[in-house]
C-alpha cells in the first residue's frame, strides 16, 4: 500500500467515525428535545403566565435595543416592546453613532425629548453624547452615543439601565406580546438560579407588521431565507433545548436573551474586542460561576419567539456566516483552558469539547470529506453506487434531523400553520446538502482562516423593513 | 473501505420511512388543526348571543350553548375562562361553575385521568378554575398515594386541596417539609384573606424562610400598613440581614411611617442595601428632622447610598440649598461629585 493509499484509508475511516459520532450526537439531541417538548404540548401556557403575573414585580427588566442603522426597524421594533405584557420594564434603544435617520425618527416618532441623566459608569464605554426620553411612553428612553460597535452599545445601555435584569434585542427585531413573561419564567421560579436565559429567534422576512406585532406568519418566497428557516428551527429546538436540559449552553442569541445585570457587571460586561460578543459574554459567565463555585444555571427556552429579519442575499449571509464562525473561534481560544478541565464542570468537561469537535472543526472535516468523496471516486476506491448511497444516507438524515424540528415547532410555538409551508421546509431540507451546506461550510472556514490572519470586520446587515400593506407571499 | 450496500440501503430506507412518518403526521396534525379552528370558531358564532343571554340577561341556558363534540369543548373552556377573568357581574361567576360542572365535567376527568402531564396539568388548572369539587376529591384520593415530582404538579395539587377544603393556604405556607418556591408562596399568600395573614404574622417566627420572605415581600405590595409596628419590632431582632432588607424594602414601599428613630441605626450598617434602604424612609421626613441623618450618607463609600441620599434631600424644599452648602463645606469628593449628579437631574426635570 502506498502512501497515498494509505492516507485515504485512513482519512476515510476517520470520516466515518467522526459521521457516526456527530450523528449519534444529533440523534441524541433530537431524541431528548423531542421528549421536552412532547412532555409540555398542548400545556396551557396562559394560565401559568397569569398565575405567576404578581411574582414578576420583583423582576423589572431593563431593555436593551442597540441600533446601527436601523431607520427601516427600529419603529417597529420598539412599537412592539412597548406593547409587551410585563408588569415593570423599560426600553433603552441605543444608537450607535448610526449615519443613517434612526435617531431623529425616533425622535419625532416617540416625541422624546433631551434629558440630563447622570450614568453610573459600570463598565467602560465610547462616550454618550445625549439621552433622550419620550413625553408619551416615559419608559422609553434613547441613548445616543459614539460608534463602537454593539458589544460597547449594549455596555452603555447596562450604564443607563436602572433594573436588575437586562434584556437584549436586535434593532430589527420584533416581540411577541407574552415573550418577555415566557422568557422571565425560568428566571422567576427558580428563586435566581437562573441568571440568563436566551428565547428562541424565529425569521421575519416579507412578513406582515402592523402595530408592532406580527400577523399571519408565513415562510417567504426567497430560498435562501427559507433555508435559514430550516437552520434556526434545527439550531434552536434541536440543540439549543438538549444543551440546556444538562445546563451546557455556550450560545444564546443576541437577538434576543436575558441577563441578570450584576452577573454580567461580574462578568465584564460585553466584549468589545470579539466579533461573537453574545457567546463570549456566556462562556465568560460560565467561567465567573464555576470559578467562585456558584451554582447557577444558564438556560434556553424554547416558546418566547422573537422574529427577526435575516439576509436574503449570499453576499451578506457569507459575511454573517464568517463573523460568527470567527466569533465562535475567537471565544473557544480565548477560552481553551477551560476544555477538559474539570474545574469547570459539565462546560469544560462537554460543552467546549462538543463545540470545539462538531462546531469549530466541523466545517474542515465535512469539506474534507466532499473533497474525499470526489477524490476517491476518481482513484477508484469508492463505488459509484456506494458513493451515490452515501450522499443519500447525508442528504436524509440532514432532512431527518430538520422535520424533527418542524415537528417540535409544531409542538411547541406552532407558527407555521400551512401545509404546504411544512412541504416546502422539507424541500429545501432535501437540497440543503447540494448548495446551502457546501456553501456555509466554506464561509465558516473562511471565517476560521480570517481568525488565523486577524482579520476583523464588523458585519452591517442591509435591512429591508418590515411589510406594512400585505402579506408577501 | 468499503461499506455494506445493504447496511447502508438499511439505514436509507429507515431514514426514508422516518421522514414519511414526519411529514404525513405533520399533515394530519395540521388538518386536524385547521378542522379545530372552524369547528371552534363555529361554536363560538352559534352560542355567543345565548351566553350573555344566559350570563347577563338571567335567562336559561340555551340548547345551542351546550358543546358536543371534543373541538366544542375546547371552545366552551375559552369562553368560559375569558368570561371568569374578566367579567365581575354578581352571580355570573356561579353560573359559570355550574355550566361546567353540568356539561364540562366528563371532558376534565378524562384530562385529570391522562397519562400525560400537559393534560393533566390543564385538567388542574380548570378544576381549580371552575370549582369542580367532586372532580377535585376523586382525582385528590387517586393521587393520595402516588409520589409526584414535578414541582408544578405538586403546586397545582395543593391549590385543589384548598379548593376542596382540604387544607389551607395557610397551613401550606406555614409548613416546612413542603417547598415551594418563593413565587408559589407568594401566590399562595396573595389568596389569604385578612385573618389568615394575621395568623402567619402570630406566627412568623415559626415560618420557614420561603415563606417569611414572601410574606414581607406581599405585605410591602399590599400596602398593609396594619403591620408596619411588627415588622419595626421584628427588624430589632432579626439577625439575618436578607430578611431585614426584605423588611426594610417593605416597610419603605407601605410609606406613612410615624417616626423614622428605629430606622436610624440601620443608617450606619455594615450592608449598603440597609443603609440605601433606611435612608429611603428617613429622607421620607422633613429636612429639619433628617438632614443631620442624611447629610453624612453623601459621603457613603457606596454610589447607590450617595444617590439616595442626594435624591431625598434634593425633593424636599429647601433640598437644593442644602445640598449646595453641603457641596461648599465638605472636603470629600464623592459628596462633591454626587451632589452634582443630583443637581443635573434636578435641571433635566425643570426642563
Amino acid at each position: 500500500m502506498s502512501i497515498w493509499e494509505a492516507i485515504l484509508v485512513f482519512f476515510g475511516k476517520f470520516l466515518i467515525f467522526y459521521m457516526i459520532g456527530v450523528i449519534i450526537i444529533y440523534t441524541l439531541m433530537l431524541i431528548l428535545s423531542l421528549l421536552k417538548l412532547r412532555k409540555e404540548y398542548q400545556l396551557d401556557k396562559e394560565e401559568l403566565d397569569d398565575d405567576f403575573l404578581a411574582s414578576y414585580y420583583s423582576k423589572p427588566v431593563s431593555i436593551l435595543v442597540p441600533a446601527f442603522n436601523e431607520e427601516k426597524g427600529v419603529v417597529d421594533s420598539v412599537r412592539s416592546l412597548l406593547s409587551l405584557r410585563y408588569p415593570q420594564f423599560e426600553i433603552i434603544v441605543i444608537n450607535d453613532g448610526s449615519t443613517d435617520a434612526t435617531k431623529d425618527i425616533m425622535i419625532q416618532y416617540f416625541a422624546m425629548k433631551k434629558m440630563n441623566r447622570v450614568v453610573r459608569r459600570q463598565l467602560e464605554t465610547e462616550e454618550i453624547q445625549e439621552i433622550y426620553q419620550s413625553t408619551i411612553h416615559p419608559n422609553l428612553v434613547l441613548v445616543n452615543k459614539v460608534n463602537g460597535g454593539k458589544a460597547d452599545a449594549l455596555n452603555a445601555g447596562i450604564n443607563v439601565s436602572r433594573f436588575p435584569y437586562i434584556c437584549s434585542i436586535d434593532g430589527d427585531s420584533i416581540l411577541e406580546e407574552r415573550s418577555l413573561l415566557r422568557i422571565m419564567k425560568p428566571i422567576v421560579a427558580s428563586n435566581g438560579e437562573v441568571i440568563a436565559a436566551g428565547g428562541n429567534v424565529r425569521i421575519a422576512n416579507g412578513l406582515y407588521v402592523e402595530h408592532g406585532a406580527i400577523s399571519s406568519p408565513a415562510l417567504p418566497n426567497n430560498l435562501i431565507v427559507v433555508m435559514q428557516a430550516v437552520e434556526y428551527l434545527r439550531a434552536f429546538l434541536m440543540g439549543r433545548i438538549a444543551l440546556s436540559r444538562f445546563n451546557l449552553v455556550l450560545i444564546i442569541s443576541g437577538a434576543f436573551s436575558v441577563f441578570s445585570k450584576s452577573w454580567v457587571v461580574q462578568a465584564g460586561g460585553y466584549d468589545k474586542n470579539t466579533i461573537g460578543e453574545d457567546m463570549e459574554l456566556v462562556v465568560r459567565l460560565h467561567r465567573v460561576l464555576a470559578e467562585s463555585k456558584e451554582k447557577k444555571r444558564i438556560e434556553f427556552v424554547p416558546d418566547p419567539v422573537c422574529w427577526t429579519e435575516v439576509p436574503s442575499k449570499l453576499s451578506v449571509l457569507r459575511r454573517q456566516r464568517r463573523r460568527w464562525h470567527q466569533g465562535l473561534t475567537e471565544s473557544l481560544w480565548r477560552h481553551k483552558r477551560m476544555t477538559l478541565n474539570p474545574r469547570y464542570g459539565a462546560v469544560g468537561m462537554i460543552s467546549m469539547p462538543y463545540f470545539w469537535l462538531i462546531e469549530f472543526l466541523g466545517p474542515i472535516i465535512e469539506i474534507g470529506g466532499y473533497i474525499y468523496l470526489v477524490f476517491a471516486l476518481f482513484a477508484g476506491d469508492v463505488y459509484i453506487e456506494i458513493a451515490i448511497l452515501l450522499a443519500l444516507l447525508l442528504i436524509l438524515y440532514g432532512s431527518v434531523f430538520s422535520m424533527g424540528s418542524v415537528l417540535m415547532e409544531a409542538w411547541s410555538v406552532n407558527r407555521y400553520p400551512r401545509i404546504r409551508d411544512i412541504y416546502r421546509l422539507l424541500i429545501m431540507a432535501l437540497t440543503e446538502i447540494f448548495w446551502y451546506r457546501p456553501l456555509t461550510l466554506l464561509w465558516r472556514l473562511e471565517g476560521l482562516i480570517r481568525t488565523i490572519f486577524r482579520r476583523k470586520e464588523w458585519g452591517k446587515m442591509e435591512r429591508t423593513g418590515f411589510q406594512k400593506k400585505e402579506i408577501i407571499s | 473501505m468499503r461499506i455494506s450496500t445493504t447496511v447502508l440501503l438499511w439505514i436509507i430506507l429507515t431514514l426514508l420511512t422516518l421522514l414519511l412518518i414526519f411529514s404525513v403526521y405533520l399533515t394530519i396534525l395540521r388538518l386536524l388543526e385547521k378542522r379545530r379552528l372552524l369547528q371552534e370558531a363555529n361554536y363560538v358564532q352559534r352560542s355567543k348571543v345565548h351566553w350573555m343571554n344566559y350570563l347577563f340577561y338571567n335567562q336559561d341556558w340555551h340548547e345551542d350553548m351546550v358543546p358536543k363534540t371534543l373541538q366544542e369543548k375546547r371552545a366552551a373552556e375559552r369562553l368560559l375562562v375569558k368570561f371568569l377573568n374578566s367579567v365581575y357581574v354578581e352571580g355570573t361567576r356561579e353560573k359559570i361553575y355550574l355550566f361546567a360542572e353540568r356539561y364540562m365535567a366528563s371532558y376534565y376527568r378524562k384530562m385529570l385521568a391522562s397519562t400525560e402531564w400537559s393534560h393533566r396539568m390543564n385538567g388542574l388548572y380548570r378544576v381549580i378554575d371552575f370549582r369542580l369539587i367532586e372532580l377535585a376529591e376523586n382525582h385528590l384520593n387517586k393521587w393520595s398515594n402516588r409520589n409526584v415530582r414535578n414541582a408544578e404538579e405538586k403546586y397545582y395539587l395543593s391549590l385543589l386541596k384548598i379548593t376542596v377544603g382540604r387544607t389551607t393556604a395557610l397551613d401550606l405556607v406555614k409548613q416546612d417539609e413542603v417547598e415551594f418556591s418563593e413565587h408559589q408562596n407568594r401566590a399562595l399568600l396573595l389568596k389569604l384573606n385578612q385573618k389568615d395573614l394575621n395568623s402567619l404574622i402570630d406566627n412568623y417566627d415559626y415560618l420557614p424562610h420561603a415563606s417569611k420572605l414572601a410574606l414581607i415581600d406581599v405585605v410591602g405590595e399590599k400596602n398593609y400598613i396594619q403591620y408596619q409596628d411588627f415588622f419595626v419590632k421584628q427588624l430589632e431582632i432579626e439577625e439575618r440581614s436578607e430578611l431585614r432588607i426584605r423588611m426594610l424594602k417593605s416597610l419603605e414601599l407601605m410609606g406613612f411611617i410615624q417616626d423614622f428613630h428605629p430606622f436610624v441605626s440601620f443608617l450606619s450598617s455594615p450592608f449598603w442595601q440597609e443603609r440605601m434602604l433606611a435612608s429611603r424612609i428617613v429622607g421620607m421626613f422633613p429636612l429639619r428632622e433628617s438632614q443631620q441623618y442624611l447629610l453624612p450618607l453623601l459621603e457613603d463609600q457606596t454610589w447607590w447610598v450617595r444617590s439616595t441620599a442626594a435624591k431625598a434631600i434634593a425633593k424636599q424644599k429647601e433640598g437644593i440649598s442644602v445640598l449646595l452648602n453641603y457641596q461648599l463645606k465638605t472636603e470629600d469628593r464623592f459628596a462633591k461629585e454626587i451632589i452634582d449628579e443630583q443637581l443635573l437631574k434636578e435641571e433635566a426635570i425643570a426642563l
